[in-house]
């Protein structure tokens, strides 16, 4: 193993790869910075280029982008006390208090050092999967590689907003979009509506990452109207003396070691979770701070509430990794595009992963950890004129995204077909995001249908029906049993709870989940 | 994300806001769809055909659960949830009465805008129309004067010709 990671080393350190590691990387930054632009919409822009590259280098592009949003995104989250992105919602409630005192700097200082200490323990953590699960993953038939994908499908459906039915829905949606066409073991032609052939061959994935992720977003950035004014941002990093504020954070994560170490284990395992993700792992590790934490002034500016969710949502990456790679499951929209992106390059993940294409995993490791590296020193070098980016209105970001979104999309199958689809479903997208459907259980059960399917044709031709009495079928089973059981149980109390307050003449909070 | 100020005006009890209407009107109209699909697959025996269903009846069940809770809700005259940052003030306007700026009425423009690059490609390359949306978008939308909108327009296309001839991309 130790011999293959040094290989794949040497491969993603071609200057010709390289290069797609850093453009990545860059690109992240830039998308990080963007309030309200996250890594799902990010990899679903950037996923129809990837087709046709070489698999080590399109995956280098798509992780280095990945990997790095959650490090660009605090200077919104600490300076303007906007979240950049979803997972950076817990870093706004120290580190914007800190930059209104005057330390900025030094709170972007604490969370550069420890993103990338997070990203490297993620990424760590990864690898050390890797060489464990390695024959537990081989052993796997593919009965239980289905009821495994159907575990994170219905994981992802109940889990991801604390509305089971809505993921459910989304889920199922997701799944009947996936088998339009033809059925993937027998020429049967599926929903095949009129004479429209286009649909013979199913919905290309890149048109419906962007029209899930993409076009919602930026239609609500656009109403939103959000305008950051010059006054504010120069009142925000108001503090001349940057290099010192932010040399002065790095010896702030240092001291506190301890804590960005557990907060990037904690990090590492929500992301391995299906169905958490981003939007959750800073305000766990954040709560967790707070409760071990000594002495702690958290939500008045203290650095050590910036130093937890840092660390946590750039480990994070890694712990999702591990599902995808080794199972073909999502845990997130943003792992789901990933999937996609995989299929497109032509690689199958599951237990391929360990075997014929383990030097292309390792290669992943190496993404992101030299990711993480690259992007955290970038936000030490350029702070000042990247962190101006955050100014800019989305109104003058929308037309050019728009254009290079519609080129994207028409790589997909190169007819009027695909700027159809992508205008339709981006609109409908918009709808359901209005209200209240999930859009990562879509993404997941669009990605996992061929899998799902694929495997259950493959389980029924070998084994007949015999298949279901496995013993990790029924395992598998019950868990995938008991988290929907658990998820509507929680549902209904909640209505119970509802009807309490309401008789109360109180108001319920919101169920606001993140989308990532 | 959006102008929503934190005081969202509470929905009287035992009256369903526009969001649960819409809410129930979309699980009405996917059920529908759902339970012609599942008609539709249930014509067939072999596992191609039966997959489908797998979804449908997995989207029925989360609809009729929904169905049956938003019910619940009203019948027991439990007010709307309070909403998050970030949502539902789509049909509430929250700092203008202006109807021109009412969220879904600015959602609608836009929303506009997408359908016309989609219309427009379908006559024209991207190549030609590209860099003359951009320029109109931002002069239109962004309150950009009209010689920057122009540059901007430029911009659009050195953009377009770079992903076309560096990157080797077909541009429609």
């Amino acid at each position: 193993m130790i011999e293959a990671a040094f290989e794949a080393l040497g491969m993603i350190l071609e200057p010709s790869r390289l290069v797609y590691v850093f453009l990545g990387t860059g690109i992240g930054m830039v998308i990080g910075i963007l309030p309200g632009l996250g890594g799902a919409v990010g990899m679903a822009i950037l996923l129809p280029f990837v087709f046709g590259m070489d698999p080590i280098s399109g995956v280098a592009l798509l992780m280095g982008m990945s990997a790095v949003t959650t490090t660009s995104d605090s200077f919104p989250s600490i300076l303007l006390g906007v979240p950049g992105t979803s997972g950076s919602q817990a870093t706004i409630m120290d580190g914007y208090p800190m930059s209104q005192r005057g330390e900025g700097s030094r709170a972007l200082g604490a969370a550069f050092s420890s993103s990338i200490i997070g990203g490297v323990i993620g990424a760590a953590l990864l690898f050390a999967t890797l060489s464990i699960a390695r024959p537990l993953i081989l052993a796997l038939g593919s009965p239980e590689l289905f009821m495994l994908s159907l575990l994170g499908l219905s994981a992802v459906a109940v889990l991801v907003r604390g509305a089971p039915t809505s993921g459910l829905l989304g889920g199922a949606i997701g799944l009947m979009l996936g088998t339009i066409g033809f059925a993937p073991a027998t020429p049967e032609v599926r929903y095949f509506i009129g004479e429209w052939t286009y649909l013979l061959n199913g919905i290309p994935i890149a048109i419906v990452a962007l029209s899930l992720f993409a076009v919602p977003e930026i239609i609500d950035l656009l109403v939103a109207r959000r305008s950051v004014t010059r006054a504010e941002y120069l009142e925000a990093t108001k503090d001349q003396n940057v290099l010192t504020g932010m040399l002065q954070g790095v010896r702030d994560t240092f001291s506190n070691k301890l804590l960005v170490f557990r907060s990037a284990l904690i990090g590492t395992a929500v992301g391995f979770a299906p169905g958490l993700g981003g939007s959750v792992v800073d305000w766990l590790t954040y709560g967790a701070a707070k409760q071990s934490v000594k002495n702690n002034t958290f939500g008045e500016g203290d650095v050590r509430g910036v130093i937890a969710p840092e660390s946590a949502n750039n480990a994070k990456e890694g712990g999702g990794l591990i599902p995808t790679l080794l199972f073909g499951i999502p845990g997130s929209a943003s792992m789901a595009i990933l999937l996609g992106g995989f299929l497109l390059l032509g690689i199958q993940p599951g237990p391929t992963m360990l075997t014929t294409n383990l030097s292309l995993t390792l290669s992943i490791v190496w993404t992101l950890v030299i990711a993480n590296i690259a992007a955290g020193f970038l936000c030490f070098i350029i702070t000042r004129p990247v962190s101006r980016l955050v100014t800019v209105p989305m109104s003058k970001l929308a037309p050019f995204l728009l254009v290079i979104m519609a080129i994207a999309v028409f790589q997909s199958s190169r007819t009027f077909g695909d700027i159809a689809l992508f205008v339709g479903i981006g609109i409908v997208a918009w709808f359901l995001k209005q209200v209240g459907i999930p859009r990562p259980p879509i993404m997941i059960g669009f990605v996992l249908s061929g899998p799902i399917e694929r495997y259950l044709h493959i389980s029924i031709s070998r084994y007949g029906w015999e298949w279901l009495m496995r013993p990790g079928v029924i395992i598998l089973g019950l868990i995938t049993l008991l988290i929907v059981v658990v998820a509507i149980k929680q549902a209904t109390t909640q209505v119970s709870a509802f009807a309490v307050l309401a008789a109360g003449d109180e108001e319920p909070a919101g169920t606001e989940g993140g989308q990532e | 994300m959006t102008d929503f100020d934190g005081k969202a005006p509470v929905l009287p009890a035992i009256q369903m806001g526009p969001r649960e209407k819409l809410r129930l009107g979309v699980q009405l109209v996917t059920l529908l769809i759902l339970i012609l699909a599942v008609r539709e697959a249930l014509g067939y025996r072999d596992l191609a055909r039966y997959f489908p269903v797998f979804a449908g009846s997995l989207g029925i069940f989360a609809c009729v659960f929904g169905i049956f809770m938003d019910q619940v809700r009203y019948k027991k005259g439990i007010p709307a949830p309070k909403p998050a940052i970030g949502e539902a003030t789509l049909f509430i306007p929250a700092e203008s009465s202006r109807w021109t700026d009412w969220p879904l009425v600015r959602a609608a423009r836009y929303i506009g805008w997408i359908l016309a690059l989609g219309l427009l490609l379908a006559q024209f390359s991207i190549a030609q129309l590209g860099p003359v949306y951009v320029a109109l978008f931002l002069f239109l939308e962004s309150d950009v004067r009209w010689w920057r909108a122009i540059v901007y327009g430029g911009l659009a296309l050195v953009l377009i010709l770079f992903l076309s001839v560096q990157i080797g991309i077909p541009i429609p």
